[in-house]
């Protein structure tokens, strides 16, 4: 306690000194009291969603498998036969060369085959293990192919072309498993190949000719050959933007000349419009998936995490508890700017987010393909630091509530196939996404949007 | 049965507990009116807010220098007060444990805000003799707390911890972060140039009830 007199009497006449304080202090207190966090149900709700979509998705690629190889093992119970080795579908098996060389009378001694191995049984090896000498007919069994066509021998000795188109025919005692687009294919193309070496009186060159055309066709220049679901890593990096049409995303931020601005007497600061936001770096990455529709079109969808920012000016930063009412919801900001252009603020959105895209390419074969796309991402806020304007209180705060947390965003882009032949392709381009969604919700209005432009890199992680 | 103390909203540390002046019944009600706002009734939280209020914002004017500043750091100390709340033991008065609330919200917003931040350094001087001297106080609180927010800011916080709160300058040198030594020599300024301007107010004073025939 203070030992002074002088002390003693300050400290008793400071006691009984009051003020009464503004009815806004209350209303301000006890808004603040009352404010209730409302739980992020839906992020919860989702990230279980994508969790569960991912094991979705594992779990159907290894039942293909394994039905896969299910069809294999009972086809060489079946017929007696090793089961293929490898459930490849560009690759054709060592029995089909067997079945193959079976059917024509060798002059001289067949070559010694090579023990299977994983990969081996390319159509190359088929060829080159295959006797070069004129092919005749002979009505002797052939060994059943472990195929969907190994009924087809009759149909060979018959004399009629086989028919490249589906059904085939197939021996549902054994091959009840259902069977894929690009096996059928392969079936087909099987088949076509021995009715070629049975009909025709071509010379083996010719026919070896002839063959390895039809297996380039098929196996290695098809765009159906993959069929599987193709995951890849994307990169975005560019600039972003809230504004309200596309072409605002690179505009700069509107710094006001405060002395210009109309003084309405009270301080001056009641004519102080928002500053104008800036283009600033943002970047995304995540993981894709792809699946192939057509030759020419690809459906993807994927996870990424997404950083949008934006600058704009402000004036003094202010470390004080401040309640701003927007349109009767009112927040308790632990801070904020205020009206200026003193300093640059940057302004951070943190997305999670599902983009579904549809590509086109426009030469699967060619050496660069070119492939635009279309699509439509499913946006959720994670954090973020922006800023808002009060238009009745003149001031910037970070208010979270007042964004909206889940938008819909449109992108389109362009990616140019690059290291087509790498095992891990590159696709590069330009890309675009802006919001259909508005960025702020109806509590504080506006029409801005969240804009990105940039260049967008996918890596396929697939392996040929 | 071991009685829990009052700790400090910011550092936990057990507060000294203030000797009540209150009558049993009244300090019945204050308990009361503390659970009913523990139990988040509004009534009892406006009730609450319209006892402290006055002499709390009396309080955020001393450390300010503004009004609206005052309010801002009592819109703040309450809130805080309504958060914290359940760290009253009911260990000494309510209204001491607000004030020292409102207090250190005041210290802390002086530290925060950058335009009472730069004005708020203490340089490391050496003692400063006290004066002596006990001027009469004609003047009354509101006179008083003006002048009081007349001073620099490191003076005036200083001032006001030291002479109206009651602290000592190592309690003070703890808070502020600066050495004993130098809140003495703080104080001891504000002091001098306090009671200069009390005197000279009062020769003013003086005057003006002369010559108004007074």
């Amino acid at each position: 306690m203070p030992e002074n007199e002088f002390e003693k009497k300050v400290h008793d006449e400071l006691q009984g000194f009051k003020l009464k304080p503004s009815e806004a202090v209350w209303e301000q207190v006890e808004a603040a009291i009352r404010k209730k966090k409302r739980k992020n149900l839906l992020l919860w709700l989702l990230l279980p969603l994508v969790l569960c979509g991912g094991l979705l998705i594992l779990l159907m690629e290894n039942g293909k498998k394994n039905s896969a190889g299910t069809v294999a093992q009972q086809a060489s119970q079946h017929i007696g036969a090793p089961a293929p080795v490898n459930k490849k579908e560009n690759t054709f098996s060592v029995n089909d060369k067997k079945a193959i060389d079976k059917n024509v009378v060798e002059e001289e001694p067949a070559v010694k085959e090579k023990p299977a191995t994983k990969n081996e049984v390319t159509h190359a090896a088929a060829i080159e293990s295959k006797p070069k000498k004129t092919f005749i007919k002979k009505n002797q069994p052939a060994i059943p192919l472990p195929y969907a066509d190994n009924s087809s021998n009759d149909d060979l000795l018959s004399g009629e072309r086989p028919q490249r188109n589906f059904p085939i025919e197939t021996d549902t005692r054994v091959f009840n498993a259902p069977l894929s687009v690009s096996e059928k294919l392969m079936s087909a193309a099987k088949k076509e190949m021995k009715w070629e070496v049975q009909q025709s009186r071509l010379p083996c060159e010719e026919i070896e000719i002839r063959m390895d055309s039809l297996m380039h066709t098929f196996f290695v220049s098809s765009p159906l050959q993959n069929n599987k679901w193709e995951w890849s890593v994307s990169v975005k990096s560019g600039f972003s933007n809230n504004s309200e049409n596309v072409f605002g995303i690179w505009g700069e931020e509107k710094a006001y000349d405060l002395s210009s601005l109309p003084n309405t007497g009270s301080g001056g600061q009641s004519m102080i419009p928002p500053s104008g936001t800036g283009a600033a770096f943002s970047f995304g990455v995540g993981v894709e998936v792809k699946k192939r529709l057509s030759n020419r079109t690809f459906l993807s969808w994927g996870l990424q995490y997404a950083q949008y920012s934006n600058s704009r000016k402000t004036g003094a930063r202010v470390d004080s508890l401040r309640v701003v009412n927007n349109n009767f919801v009112s927040y308790t900001a632990d801070y904020f700017y205020r009206a200026g252009n003193n300093s640059t603020y940057k302004s951070t959105y943190r997305f999670i987010e599902i983009p579904v895209r549809f590509h086109w390419k426009s030469d699967p074969r060619g050496r660069l393909s070119v492939s635009p796309e279309i699509g439509l991402t499913l946006v959720r806020l994670l954090a973020s630091n922006g800023l808002v304007y009060s238009t009745s209180q003149h001031f910037y705060y970070n208010d979270k509530e007042i964004i909206n947390k889940t938008q819909l965003h449109a992108s389109a882009g362009i990616g140019f196939e690059l290291f087509k032949k790498s095992r891990h392709p590159l696709t590069l381009g330009p890309y675009l996404q802006f919001g259909l969604t508005p960025h702020y919700n109806k509590n504080y209005g506006g029409r801005e949007r969240i804009g990105f432009g940039g260049i967008r890199a996918v890596w396929s992680v697939k392996k040929k | 049965m071991h009685a829990e103390k009052n700790t400090c909203l910011w550092c936990n540390e057990a507060m000294p507990a203030v000797v009540s002046k209150m009558k049993p019944r009244e300090m019945a009600d204050e308990r009361q009116l503390v659970r009913d706002c523990l139990r988040q009734k509004p009534e009892a939280q406006r009730q609450l807010y319209n006892l402290y209020a006055e002499s709390m914002l009396g309080v955020c004017y001393r450390y300010t220098k503004s009004v609206a500043d005052a309010e801002d750091v009592l819109q703040e100390g309450f809130i805080r007060v309504f958060k914290h709340l359940h760290q009253y033991k009911f260990e000494g008065e309510l209204g001491a444990w607000i004030r020292r609330v409102m207090v250190t919200t005041a210290l802390n917003f002086l530290k925060k805000n950058h335009r009472y931040r730069t004005e708020l350094s203490f340089d490391n001087e050496s003692l400063h003799p006290v004066a002596d001297d006990n001027p009469e106080l004609r003047i009354s609180g509101k006179e008083l707390a003006e002048l009081i927010r007349q001073l620099p800011v490191g003076y005036q916080t200083i001032f006001n911890l030291h002479a109206a709160e009651g602290y000592s300058h190592v309690e003070i040198g703890k808070m502020l972060g600066i050495h004993e030594g130098t809140s003495r020599s703080q104080y001891a300024r504000a002091r001098n140039l306090l009671i200069s301007w009390l005197e000279k107010k009062q020769q003013t004073n003086l005057k003006t009830g002369y010559y108004a025939g007074k």
